[in-house]
């Protein structure tokens, strides 16, 4: 087992009560198993968050981008990716601008 | 529908409409597009930028004020007094469509009033007015004493502040109060004509070519944003949720630059400011999104905005993190017209000077130069607007206050080509870094917006750019090609006068772009078109900072992107290695590798063999 910390934007912080937690979980674990864990947690609210789709330059896109240490892991390179013990997890909502 | 040039000379008093050549509408379209060829043609490398003889040019977009949604955006553009190449300032608001309605596309100011005066148009009507006794006067009394003169409220106002009067370089031009076309020194150019404002009030309608077509648009772009969660989120928070996020990244300055990562962002988060401090959402002309709020901070009501940038410029930029401090330091810009990235810029570049010892609290008028102090960041930005003591210094910029100091405040100085960086550190988003590098205004995001960056897929990334690498924010690899890409299509939303939150949907694409113009104008162009006069304009511009003498020693970063890594956060390690991404970028325009100069192949291939042969340095 591991410690990852999970961080929440404010849209994701109504469903989980909170802004940031350590969760213990099997390390190293896939990025998709950890948002597999988080919606089985969280529950449906959570999991319709987590399929919401946006529209970047034409494209459909996952809203949530995932980072893992500053890193975005894109949709289907989540099965691949590992989060290691003591790695930071980041949900963000897609932006633009400045 | 009238589409028209307005040249006024404020020397003679004279002035003359002239109609928009078709040939020149094809190929620079308008807004920013256009006003870079009105430019190049009408001043030379001679021009001095707060002379008579610079050329304020004031352009509406080719669709601004028509029925397509979010068409609000105007440019102003001059030979920039902070940079010495191309300049201009962009904003939403009203004015713009106001211009339309009066049947004006482009509003060529040059020479010089020999009192204050300012210019009022209604359709085919232009007066110079003078205005003594509006000179001095912030931007809010300004714009109440016009519109009492003229006795109606139903203009629209284009002004500057008393930093505009002293020809700060950080000047704005404001409209609606609080909207700025802020970048390039635009304020002090029109300070330096001795022109305190720009009113116009049209009555003319535009052109519809099909209610039924524009309706069915409406409602795809209706469907679009509804589906979009982004839209929702945007709509709410503005860019005041892009502090979450871009901390999250780790690239929200700190202390000029000095770290980029804030363990606690609440305090000035958008949740703070939504629930203490906005009052009610704002729209630029006829658009859906509304990202845009009235605010209440102690300094009377009604202020607008604040944005990101704003925010950390006067905030976390300067060590400040007291939200109600860092909007009343906005309301302050806005009122006095100072640009808040490059009035924020110029203040932290001072407390890091201080913090270094290479200067004191007696050189800055006595003041505690300690960062976050908000009294004294308001009180610097009082003393750049009016050129008093230690603010005359700052009043130009940091990069021209750092050649005062000496050196080692050189290399403090957080400035491509004379303007600030914006509040994106590089070392954790290189595209961006290449982006404010080789901008043509001096550092800016808006030019590329390569957001691509870090929100297009790996699949994406490989089709557009060649490879996946693009779409990793820490890669060099890629972002020559994405740089030159997202140029090429935002330079689009600029010379169409649309905005850039409406044009990330598909109306990012010449396709989609090129649907539009039929349904509100008498012509038609091909994406190809579109595409090329996209091109040509960057061309144009880049064409016009070499004959300023510019080449690719001032496409450049501070040294400290270069080399001092960020010491904590998510890009915590990371420096920009800016040259491969040079390269790339250069060999994407067809550039020469070398000088950074368009090649006459490129030059001519664009249709700007006439311009070319314009400059000494390809007749040979």
């Amino acid at each position: 087992m591991g410690r990852i910390r999970i961080v929440y934007p404010h849209g994701l912080q109504a469903i989980t009560g909170h802004a940031d937690e350590t969760a213990e979980i099997q390390t190293p674990s896939s990025v998709r198993d950890l948002i597999m864990y988080l919606k089985a947690r969280y529950g449906k609210r959570f999991e319709e968050e987590m399929n919401l789709r946006s529209l970047e330059m034409g494209e459909t896109t996952p809203f949530y981008l995932v980072l893992v240490d500053g890193c975005r892991i894109p949709e289907g390179r989540d099965s691949e990716a590992l989060i290691g013990d003591g790695a930071e997890v980041a949900l963000l909502p897609l932006f633009s601008g400045g | 529908m009238k589409h028209r040039i307005l040249t006024v000379d404020l020397s003679s008093g004279k002035h003359d409409f002239q109609d928009v050549p078709l040939n020149l509408t094809k190929r620079y379209l308008g807004g920013r597009g256009l006003n870079a060829k009105l430019l190049f043609d009408g001043t030379s490398r001679k021009t001095d930028p707060l002379g008579p003889d610079n050329l304020l040019v004031i352009g509406a977009g080719l669709l601004t004020g028509t029925a397509i949604p979010s068409s609000s955006r105007f440019t102003i553009s001059a030979k920039s007094p902070l940079t010495g190449g191309l300049g201009d300032g962009n904003s939403g608001g009203f004015f713009g469509p106001e211009m339309r309605f009066a049947g004006i596309g482009h509003i060529v100011i040059q020479g010089k009033a020999e009192k204050p005066v300012y210019l009022f148009m209604h359709d085919d009507s232009v007066e110079i007015r003078e205005c003594d006794e509006i000179w001095g006067t912030s931007v809010r009394e300004a714009d109440g004493m016009i519109r009492k003169a003229l006795g109606t409220d139903d203009v629209q106002i284009l002004l500057i502040g008393p930093a505009g009067e002293k020809s700060s370089l950080v000047a704005s031009v404001m409209n609606n109060l609080s909207r700025a076309a802020a970048r390039g020194g635009m304020g002090a150019v029109m300070g330096s004509k001795n022109l305190k404002a720009v009113v116009v009030k049209g009555s003319r309608g535009t052109y519809v070519r099909d209610w039924g077509e524009i309706l069915s648009l409406l409602k795809e772009i209706q469907a679009v944003l509804q589906a979009d969660p982004w839209f929702h989120m945007f709509s709410n928070a503005g860019t005041t949720g892009l502090t979450e996020n871009y901390n999250r990244l780790g690239v929200m300055p700190i202390r000029n630059f000095q770290e980029a990562f804030l363990e606690e962002v609440g305090p000035i988060s958008s949740t703070e400011f939504l629930g203490r401090y906005a009052r009610k959402r704002k729209s630029c002309f006829h658009c859906m999104i509304q990202c845009s709020h009235y605010y209440s901070a102690g300094e009377g009501d009604g202020e607008e905005g604040a944005e990101y940038e704003s925010i950390v410029a006067l905030g976390p930029r300067c060590g400040n993190f007291d939200l109600k401090a860092i909007l009343q330091a906005n309301a302050i810009c806005n009122r006095l017209g100072l640009d808040t990235i490059g009035a924020g810029d110029a203040i932290g570049f001072l407390m890091e000077c201080f913090q270094r010892g290479l200067i004191t609290s007696r050189d800055a008028d006595g003041l505690d130069l300690s960062w976050g102090n908000g009294e004294t960041i308001a009180k610097l930005l009082r003393k750049i607007a009016f050129r008093e003591g230690i603010g005359d210094l700052l009043a130009d910029g940091s990069a021209r206050a750092a050649t005062q100091i000496g050196p080692e405040a050189e290399r403090l100085a957080m400035h491509v080509k004379g303007q600030a960086i914006i509040a994106s550190d590089p070392r954790g988003l290189k595209a961006w870094g290449l982006g404010y590098a080789v901008s043509s205004r001096g550092a800016c995001h808006l030019r590329a917006l390569p957001t691509a960056e870090y929100s297009a897929t790996p699949e994406m990334a490989k089709r557009l750019w060649g490879t996946e690498e693009a779409a990793d924010r820490f890669a060099t690899a890629g972002k020559g090609r994405l740089v030159k890409w997202c140029e090429d299509v935002r330079v689009l939303s600029d010379a169409l006068g649309l905005c850039r939150f409406i044009t990330r949907t598909t109306f990012v694409f010449p396709e989609q772009l090129a649907r539009l113009i039929p349904l509100v104008m008498p012509l038609e162009l091909t994406p190809g078109e579109l595409s090329e006069a996209g091109e040509r304009i960057n061309n144009l511009e880049r064409l016009f900072n070499v004959r300023e003498g510019f080449s690719r020693k001032n496409d450049s970063l501070p040294e400290r992107f270069l080399k001092e890594p960020l010491s904590k956060g998510p890009s915590k390690g990371s420096v920009v290695d800016l040259e491969p991404m040079i390269d790339e970028y250069y060999e994407a325009r067809s550039w020469d590798l070398q000088t950074g100069h368009p090649t006459a192949e490129k030059l001519i291939d664009l249709d700007l063999g006439e311009e070319m042969r314009s400059l000494s340095l390809y007749k040979t």
